[in-house]
């Protein structure tokens, strides 16, 4: 596990303007240890929280525009929604294959949920109640679809399918989401 | 309502109440996680991020947007060669357009590009030897007994009545070359490092051309009568003999 901080790394083409840097290195400043708790918790290899951290750095400087939209709460979310998919994304390189990602999604989700627990409020016991009862791959994908709003080609990268899969999916995922829902909240969505 | 349109109707209602309902879940888990932070932290259990890491990331950040500058940069640059060349490009087909088509801007613009070429060039024009206009004999034929001792008969080549060249060869294979072309009007030489005698040959204006940068004489006459341009040349003669020579052919 861990590869010595030598996680393939691409020069890849970051999309940025340049009137974006000085909200990003107070962004970066604001939340650098935030960023690091949440990656510390899915993992506690040195290099591999130095490459997580990194990562999520960079597909955050990606997303400056929607980064500006959000309020502090879902900021973190989003913060935390990043560092989750740069796991996946590792974990998917150091076991080059797909097969072991509904592991390491189940692997992710897990963290999440012990990060819920330290909480204190109890809102939202309904969706809590959805992600529970949902695969993980499910969940993915609905956090994929109305949450970040990806593309059916960026969610099937993410959790690891053909994107015509994807299409499949949500659809049951949808399904079973109206159920859980209805159980839950006792009437429709 | 048709079964359909109900179904579709149905699908966008979900996927808007799953928006909202996620997007208020987000809004409400990162509050937690952000509380669960803080507390955290004033529990003295989060490790703050490693001074090499945040340093690494701070020359990611910065790097990632000098990249940007940079392109950026190209980019302006790009699209400003792009505009200069469009200018120039259109300024040269305009000029180029004007020169040839007009007539007024034609003329004195070749003219100004003969006078800078006349530096390799000059004209002779027939009408300048019209004084001295007479039956010239062959010189063909008067070359052979004008030509220096030691050189023989090397190459004689003719298209009928429209060119001719005999070539004269010695020992030591210098070559003297008599030769004429078809001209009814002026003739262009070119001069280039030459140093230009006019001469008068037995009656028959004619230019003698001295190489400067090796050793070669060149005698251009006009034979207005038959419509020729002659032309003697020699690289081994001296001029003296050159000259001697041409008075025994030009006659």
């Amino acid at each position: 596990m861990g590869n010595g901080g030598s996680m393939r790394k691409k020069r890849r083409n970051i999309p940025v303007q340049l009137e974006d840097k000085a909200f990003f290195h107070e962004f970066y400043e604001s939340n650098k240890n935030f960023m690091f708790y949440i990656a510390s918790k899915y993992t506690t290899d040195p290099s591999d929280r130095e490459d997580l951290v990194q990562e999520t750095t960079l597909r955050l400087m990606g997303q400056i525009p929607v980064l500006r939209e959000l309020n502090a709460g879902k900021r973190a979310k989003y913060i935390a929604l990043s560092v989750r998919s740069a796991f996946l994304d590792m974990k998917r390189r150091q076991k080059d294959n797909l097969l072991y990602l509904e592991d390491a999604a189940l692997e992710a989700l897990m963290v999440e949920r012990a990060l819920a627990d330290a909480a204190l409020a109890t809102a939202d016991q309904a969706v809590d109640q959805l992600k529970a009862q949902l695969p993980a791959r499910d969940w993915m994908v609905l956090e994929g679809k109305y949450l970040l709003e990806l593309s059916q080609e960026e969610i099937a990268e993410q959790i690891g399918v053909a994107p015509d899969s994807v299409r499949m999916i949500l659809h049951r995922a949808k399904q079973k989401a109206r159920q859980i829902l209805q159980q839950t909240t006792g009437g429709d969505v | 309502m048709d079964d359909h349109r109900r179904m579709q109707i149905l699908e966008q209602y979900e996927d808007a109440a799953l928006t909202l309902l996620m997007d208020e879940s987000a809004e409400a888990e990162g509050e937690r996680l952000l509380n669960a932070f803080a507390q955290a932290q004033a529990q003295g259990q989060i490790p703050t991020l490693p001074p090499e890491y945040d340093e690494k990331c701070q020359t990611l950040i910065d790097r990632t947007f000098k990249r940007q500058a940079v392109k950026e940069k190209w980019t302006r640059f790009g699209k400003k060669s792009l505009r200069v060349a469009a200018v120039t490009i259109a300024i040269l087909g305009i000029m180029v357009t004007a020169v040839l088509k007009v007539e007024a801007i034609r003329v004195p613009v070749l003219n100004y590009l003969y006078k800078h070429c006349d530096r390799f060039s000059i004209m002779i024009y027939p009408d300048t030897v019209i004084d001295s206009i007479m039956p010239l004999m062959d010189p063909f034929e008067l070359l052979s007994s004008s030509i220096p001792e030691g050189y023989s008969l090397f190459q004689d080549q003719s298209s009928g009545e429209s060119d001719r060249l005999v070539a004269y060869i010695n020992d030591k294979e210098e070559i003297i070359v008599l030769s004429f072309f078809p001209s009814s009007g002026a003739v262009m030489i070119d001069t280039e490092n030459c140093i230009i005698t006019e001469m008068n040959i037995n009656g028959q204006e004619a230019t003698l051309l001295e190489k400067t940068n090796l050793h070669h004489f060149t005698l251009y006459w006009i034979d207005v009568e038959q419509h020729r341009t002659y032309y003697l040349s020699s690289s081994a003669l001296t001029k003296e003999e050159f000259i001697e020579m041409a008075f025994g052919v030009i006659q």
